[in-house]
């Protein structure tokens, strides 16, 4: 199955390539976060302060903020493709494409924000 | 595909599901916007639910306990699911993109589900032990 045309001709293949790109990128990442969350360390108690300790090494600060940055593209990118195969005007089109990088924008700030306790602890 | 009649395309998913030899081509278009559609509701979940550690802590020790409950592991393992068969899947379509593989693709969209049903038994397995209530890793 080949993907749909459309967003590619449209947006160009920057993003084309950028999805592929993130995509494969988070199958190292992705891989990566579930061994360290789950398997890398011993897992004490589940609470604030653990794993707030268990999760401020440069590596693992590294590897979150590449990941959150490559999901929050991936995703936006992807909802855009699959908006984009229901036939809009093109101001309608732009407008999808503006609402989708603001939201994945204030949703990767807030990610930033989020995980700050862990990368306060590194230096 | 500029435009998607909404009722063919369910009449001709469901005629997928009737007939399997038919499902690889479109079923894995489908299943790879629904799974695609689950993942991004998850990761706005997900980072809203790691960032109560910056402004919630008790709270954030309050969901972490939360998501050890029986029902909670088991949405792991759906999530499990959904990320195996999206990326699989997704890797077959990057292969195509290179020009791998495209003759055949059939064969190697089974492929893939086929390790994607082992990755989710295997974790379910890992799940398993946990489900009897207590806490998880």
């Amino acid at each position: 199955m080949m993907r749909s045309g459309t967003s590619v001709r449209e947006a160009g293949t920057w993003l084309w390539i950028l999805q592929r790109v993130t995509g494969v990128g988070m199958l190292l990442f992705v891989g990566l976060h579930i061994w360290y969350t789950h398997f890398a360390l011993d897992v004490g108690a589940l609470n604030a302060e653990e794993i707030t300790g268990r999760l401020q090494r440069l590596t693992f600060v590294i590897i979150d903020y590449g990941l959150l940055i490559f999901v929050m593209f991936h995703a936006m990118n992807g909802l855009r493709n699959v908006l984009l195969d229901f036939s809009f005007a093109a101001r309608r089109r732009r407008l999808v494409s503006w609402v989708l990088t603001i939201v994945g924008a204030a949703w990767t700030g807030f990610g930033i924000w989020g995980l700050w306790p862990f990368i306060a602890g590194t230096a | 595909m500029a435009k998607i009649p909404l009722r063919r395309d369910l009449a001709s998913a469901i005629d997928m599901i009737r007939q399997p030899r038919k499902f690889a081509g479109f079923g894995a278009f489908l299943l790879h916007r629904i799974t695609g559609l689950l993942l991004v509701a998850y990761i706005f979940f997900h980072v809203y639910e790691i960032s109560k550690i910056q402004w919630a802590n008790e709270s954030f020790d309050e969901l972490i306990a939360t998501l050890q409950t029986p029902l909670w592991l088991l949405f792991d393992v759906g999530l499990v699911a959904v990320v195996a068969i999206h990326s699989l899947n997704g890797i077959r379509i990057t292969l195509f993109d290179l020009g791998i593989g495209i003759r055949r693709q059939k064969e190697l969209f089974w492929a893939m589900m086929a390790v994607a049903i082992l990755i989710i038994i295997g974790a379910f397995l890992f799940v398993l032990p946990h489900l009897g209530g207590g806490g998880g890793g």
